[in-house]
């Protein structure tokens, strides 16, 4: 049996991404996250957050431009500490080592850049994501934050 | 039983595809008259360019193109082409006309860039064509190699595709 990677793929940015499933910690319904809002634009209550100082848009931190149209569905907690919210979750698949590429030297945007190759599906393409490569590293949630229910993604096998 | 007069060779016909992969579009095989060039003509916002035919290793139809971040404007992304990820260049603006809109018609033409292939779209197709040497432009620095005038008077502009391409060269 061929040599194959276990990859979560997350929607950010209207596209499809895939990221090594080890370097997923859990995964929180954007509801169940609280949220800190900066005090001049609250209009009515609303929860505190504790996802972290900053917000951690996957689509930002990939170097997409902001869009407001798109809203979280979930937050992404990586094993390196790092959260990170995305617009949709896909499935986990294994896929055969023959359907990854390296990404091309142009398309390589310079150091730092958390691509590091493509998987070849159907007719399209699909960017692979390394988490630890991303951005700067929100804080935790607390331990006081009430006891947030996973979703556990399903698994396919291709 | 069907017996055919030759067998049939694959390994010959793999070795022609092999051929035709590694060089240019093996169209036409006549050698071009002296002081001749043979050109494969596209269209850009009804304007006619060439690149020389050799420079050209094949002419595929655009498939979805996949958004990398933080690239130069010119460079759409990537598409997955028989499953080489290949980059895609819409160099419209190098010759000042607005970036390509899509449309039924459109190519990609692939080209060599150093040790890559590379698509860049094209409005349309057009024929490919025998041109004189093209009359140099004084703007050595232009990605235009020069201007040749067909016999039904269609002015051609032939792109330094080496020239335009190098403005993109990998960090």
């Amino acid at each position: 049996m061929s040599e194959a990677v276990e990859l979560l793929f997350v929607k950010a940015a209207g596209q499809t991404f895939g990221i090594p499933v080890e370097q997923v910690e859990r995964l929180v319904p954007i509801e169940q996250v609280e949220r800190l809002v900066p005090i001049e634009q609250v209009e009515r209550p609303v929860p505190i957050e504790r996802l972290g100082a900053k917000q951690g848009a996957l689509a930002a931190g990939l170097g997409f431009a902001p869009d407001t149209g798109r809203r979280a569905s979930h937050a992404l907690w990586s094993r390196g500490g790092t959260a990170w919210e995305i617009e949709g979750l896909g499935d986990i698949e294994i896929l055969p080592l023959e359907t990854l590429r390296r990404l091309p030297a142009l398309l390589r945007p310079g150091a730092g850049s958390a691509f590091w190759g493509a998987a070849v599906a159907g007719e399209g393409l699909i960017l692979l994501v390394d988490l630890d490569r991303l951005g700067s590293t929100p804080e935790s949630p607390t331990k006081d934050t009430p006891k947030k229910r996973t979703k556990k993604p399903k698994r396919s096998k291709t | 039983m069907i017996r055919f007069s030759m067998p049939f060779d694959s390994e010959k016909l793999l070795s022609k595809a092999e051929s035709a992969a590694a060089g240019g579009l093996s169209a036409d095989q006549r050698t071009p008259s002296p002081g001749t060039s043979t050109v494969l003509t596209f269209y850009w916002d009804g304007e006619l360019y060439g690149l020389p035919i050799g420079e050209v290793r094949e002419i595929s139809k655009i498939g979805s193109i996949t958004p990398v971040p933080g690239l130069p404007a010119a460079l759409l992304g990537a598409m997955n082409l028989r499953g080489e990820v290949l980059p895609i260049f819409d160099l419209r603006p190098l010759v000042g006309l607005d970036p390509a809109r899509p449309s039924p018609a459109a190519r990609l033409l692939v080209v060599a860039h150093h040790a890559e292939r590379v698509g860049v779209l094209v409005d349309s197709i057009g024929d490919i064509n025998e041109v004189a040497a093209p009359e140099r432009l004084a703007n050595a620095a232009d990605v235009i190699l020069g201007r040749s005038v067909l016999p039904d008077g269609t002015l051609l502009n032939l792109l330094d595709i080496r020239r335009a391409l190098a403005t993109f060269n990998a960090t």
